[in-house]
């Protein structure tokens, strides 16, 4: 059950490429938390009529204690405010939302978790959490270049094979995350791979097309815009093979073979 | 609240405990909220438009903020009026607020269907048609832009229900008293006013509007002085029929606006979004108004603009 609460920020890391990492004292919510859930984020603000007016989707980072934290990219209004808040500061946060990562389908598989950009910050409770359900976890990471691999040091701290790939050669394979994908995995059995994939939509779409090619079970966590993050705007609709459904309460997290990609 | 100020309202014969309802569209069927406030404190609530089938909605790229506002275009995705009644109402049932239930057909004889199917349940207290939406090609826009398809859904409906019937008025009409008076001769009870403004956004690095649909409707804040000057408009000079005011409420100073313009009631929408318990605050701001102002009865203020700024 989400809740609605006001959360003080207790330390905002920034980290390369304008992204932030952002961590609230926020008891309800951390103690909640799945691995792939979301919380919407908005600056406490006194303005009758905020600017921007919506709430941020953030996928939950990590959580310990009372803590929750989330990664923001500084790319427009409300996420640069979010990215410029300081520790004291209130945010108004509602969470934890969506479905997150069935946890069960990796149980004594060899799991990849495939991420590209900042698709990372939606995946760390996700490997935590498989890491102490004893299961192998591999993390497959791509960017467009170097710096742009943020965090990489908490994934080498759950001990995990990593696979880094740039688009610029910059650092490790040189080439898309899902081009190093084939090489990768002919060390492993397919029968007993399982994917997690977050990331933007090309890549999500390369990694679903591999996985349904192999018969690889694969689940992929999306996003969209959306205004309230609990299912009522209808605003961030997913086309199924069911018809539409919603990346807030119905996902973020769907199997791949269950979506339909857009032609365009 | 002290108890000598009455925030209680009527309308129709319905009497609303206060005067804040939430709108269609912005509350789902009700449960949604429930998570987050007692939703029996309300005045009632407006549920997601019904059509006689369940509805898809528009492709993805259906929502844009905007400044001090969105744009939607979510194309009247609903579970239809029959899955409505069997898996929704039931859970509703308990909740100590009036239920509106707005509808939508695409014909005069949908209008009156919807309003048939719906008649046997005393939980929804009135229908409100929606004869407005901005988002789909076929069907609806002409009943909100045309008079006379207007009296006639407005009629069909009246007589397929014992319910008050309230109407939501479209803005996006040269003028939005004709159709406020043709609803009111066929026999509305109420009109809602209004839905959204038409509007568009463009990503220009694309080159692509930001909505699949490509125009949408805008809600929020930079509507409200256009809804609020609708409201004093029909006001005026379509007397005779008690108004629901709508358009970017955020606050309690707001919703009073749309009530001292001419509103019996008012309907918070947009801000749900922003603040899931707006509406809570809208009223518990009513009766701080009233309070300090010493209103002993918030239907006093109701119409109660005087001529000059």
């Amino acid at each position: 059950m989400p809740y609605a609460v006001e959360a003080q920020l207790v330390e905002n890391r920034p980290l390369p490429r304008d992204n932030y990492l952002l961590t609230f004292r926020a008891h309800q919510i951390s103690s909640e938390t799945l691995p792939g859930q979301f919380v919407m984020a908005a600056p406490q603000t006194h303005q009758v009529v905020p600017s921007p007016l919506l709430k941020r989707a953030l996928a939950v980072y990590s959580v310990g204690g009372d803590h929750l934290s989330f990664v923001v990219k500084a790319i427009g209004e409300g996420t640069l405010r979010l990215g410029l808040m300081q520790p004291g500061h209130l945010a108004n946060l509602i969470g934890p939302l969506g479905n997150g990562f069935d946890l069960t389908a990796g149980r004594s598989k060899v799991n990849f978790v495939i991420v590209g950009g900042v698709g990372i910050a939606s995946v760390y409770l996700l490997a935590e959490k498989l890491r102490q359900q004893g299961d192998e976890v591999h993390l497959l990471y791509g960017a467009r270049t170097a710096d742009e691999l943020i965090l990489l040091d908490d994934f080498r701290s759950l001990d995990i094979p990593l696979f880094v790939a740039t688009d610029d050669g910059s650092h490790g394979f040189h080439g898309f995350i899902t081009a190093g994908l084939g090489d990768y995995i002919r060390q492993q059995d397919a029968s007993r791979l399982n994917f997690y994939a977050c990331g933007p939509e090309p890549m999500l779409r390369a990694v679903a097309a591999f996985a349904c090619a192999q018969r690889i079970p694969c689940q992929v966590s999306v996003e969209a815009r959306m205004a309230c993050g609990f299912g009522v705007c209808l605003g961030c609709s997913v086309a199924t093979r069911d018809g539409y459904r919603l990346a807030c309460s119905d996902g973020p997290v769907f199997e791949a073979s269950e979506l339909i990609w857009d032609k365009s | 609240m002290p108890s000598n100020l009455n925030l209680a309202v009527e309308i129709a014969g319905i009497r609303f405990k206060n005067p804040v309802l939430t709108a269609s569209g912005t509350f789902g069927y009700g449960l949604e909220f429930a998570q987050f406030f007692d939703i029996s404190r309300l005045g009632g609530f407006c549920t997601k438009g019904l059509s006689l089938l369940p509805m898809p909605g528009n492709r993805p790229g259906r929502i844009v903020e905007t400044p001090a506002g969105m744009l939607n275009a979510i194309g009247l995705e609903n579970v239809g009026v029959d899955c409505f009644i069997v898996e929704k109402l039931p859970l509703i049932e308990h909740y100590d607020t009036q239920v509106v239930a707005n509808v939508l057909g695409k014909s005069v004889e949908e209008f009156a269907e919807l309003a048939r199917r719906l008649d046997p349940f005393p939980k929804i207290s009135c229908l409100e048609l929606n004869i407005s939406c901005p988002n789909i090609k076929e069907g609806g826009i002409h009943f909100g832009h045309d008079p006379k398809m207007a009296f006639q859904a407005v009629n069909a409906v009246k007589s397929h229900t014992t319910k008050p019937v309230w109407v939501k008025l479209s803005p996006n009409v040269t003028d939005v008293t004709v159709l406020a008076k043709a609803c009111r001769d066929a026999g509305a009870d109420a009109l809602t006013l209004v839905n959204t403004f038409v509007g568009m956004s463009i990503d220009v690095y694309r080159r692509r509007p930001m909505l699949s649909n490509v125009t949408g409707g805008l809600s929020g804040p930079a509507i409200r002085p256009l809804a609020v000057r609708l409201v004093y408009q029909v006001a005026q000079t379509v007397p005779g029929i008690p108004l629901v005011g709508i358009g970017g409420i955020m606050c309690a100073r707001d919703a009073l606006e749309f009530m001292i313009a001419g509103a019996t009631a008012v309907q918070v929408g947009t801000a749900n979004f922003t603040d899931p318990l707006a509406a809570v605050k809208v009223i518990e701001g009513l009766e701080q108004f009233c309070t300090e102002q010493g209103i002993s009865d918030i239907n006093s203020l109701v119409g109660s603009m005087k001529d000059r700024g």
